[in-house]
């Protein structure tokens, strides 16, 4: 299960990195294929917002309460911030209301730096402390899919992945 | 007779689409993190099975540590003799010997940890230490987290010493541990001389050994 979710992560960063893309190509003569392919996917990006979002949710609840990989502090803020979106996208899309949108990107622009720091100290454990505690260390490093796939980046990729998809829309004309 | 289609239905058909491409990404994500693990589970191979047996202290537990108090209350006071198996499963007793020692407390998956090992292998390699003792002991294990078994970890990394397994954490708790790493520096007579946690540097760990004897 860990190489599957770290599979899927890597297909949050390539939608992040497309979304990347699509936000500098609207600045060049590629401009109006871009816009075709925006309005294309726009319609799909709530959906699949809460698709990341749900299964990030569901992903996390595997680690914890399956895998028995006991959630240390920073990644229970990061819990905190994440699990709400797969709720709010799931009413947003239900009400088809598209108000939702604002606070599940705040919601992911939150989680985001908390999974940044996370993963830093996962590689650079100095940064936070010079000790482990001895029951739920953030330092502490559960498994490196690749090398470098690990749960804070798994939450870090959903957050931006979920920002991007749901920014698509403003960009739409 | 043309076929009229709605336009409800023509708008949605690019939802259709990207549902059914992302469902197949999701598909291929499955099958490749199955074949994958299945083909990795055949390829691993552990080596000698480690046993988390337990391990006892006997003595006057130690308060637990507190590296903000200005006063450790444990200096002075008599170091609980410490008993239990080793990775091999020799008996393996702490104390009460009359030698000086440095208890050095690891946990197989802490990074910080990981990080000193290699620091204390290398410097002990250099600098040979006749009237103190290391006394190392694993504690705080678990199959689930990374670097499991911690015999595997600490062969690899050439530790000098035999280990004390603290399967159930009652030598962990005995001693007043509160965070890896930990150290108990015991003098020649019983006691504690101090103690402390986390990364050391090399001089640190030169004046650990040398607090050791310097009573």
């Amino acid at each position: 299960m860990q190489r599957f979710f770290a599979l899927l992560t890597l297909m949050a960063l390539a939608v992040v990195v497309l979304r990347i893309f699509t936000a500098i190509a609207v600045h060049t003569p590629m401009q109006p294929a871009v816009q075709r392919w925006i309005s294309y996917a726009a319609p799909a990006s709530s959906p699949a917002a809460f698709a990341i979002a749900a299964t990030t949710m569901l992903g996390s609840l595997y680690f914890s309460e399956v895998a028995n990989y006991t959630p240390c502090k920073l990644c229970w803020f990061q819990r905190i911030c994440l699990y709400p979106i797969a709720l709010i996208l799931g009413y947003g899309l239900a009400r088809r209301d598209n108000s939702v949108r604002g606070p599940a990107m705040l919601l992911a622009a939150v989680a985001l730096p908390i999974s940044i720091y996370h993963y830093l100290i996962e590689w650079y454990p100095t940064l936070e402390s010079g000790t482990c505690d001895p029951t739920a260390p953030c330092t502490a490093v559960w498994f490196r899919q690749f090398g470098f796939v690990s749960l804070p980046l798994m939450a870090g990729a959903a957050a931006l992945a979920i920002i991007s998809l749901l920014s698509l829309r403003s960009t739409t004309p | 007779m043309s076929t009229a289609v709605s336009p409800k239905t023509e708008s949605r058909k690019p939802l259709i689409y990207i549902a059914v491409a992302a469902t197949l990404v999701v598909v291929v994500a499955l099958v490749i993190a199955i074949a994958s693990s299945s083909s990795s589970k055949k390829a691993g191979g552990s080596g000698v099975p480690f046993v988390a047996t337990e391990a006892a202290a006997n003595g006057t537990p130690l308060a637990p540590y507190d590296e903000t108090a200005a006063v450790d209350p444990a200096v002075g006071q008599v170091a609980p003799t410490l008993s239990g198996q080793d990775f091999d499963r020799q008996e393996l007793i702490i104390g009460g010997d009359k030698r000086a020692k440095v208890m050095v407390f690891l946990a197989h998956w802490c990074p910080h940890c990981q990080r000193e090992v290699p620091l204390l292998v290398t410097w002990l390699a250099a600098h040979p230490q006749p009237q103190v003792d290391l006394a190392t002991i694993t504690t705080g294990m678990d199959p689930n987290r990374p670097n499991y078994p911690p015999s595997d970890w600490l062969r690899r990394e050439k530790w000098p010493t035999p280990v004390l397994v603290d399967g159930n954490s009652a030598v962990a708790t005995a001693m007043g541990l509160t965070s890896f790493p930990y150290f108990v520096v015991v003098g020649a007579n019983g006691q504690v001389v101090k103690r402390g946690s986390g990364e050391l540097t090399n001089d640190q760990i030169a004046a650990l050994f040398t607090s050791a004897v310097a009573q």
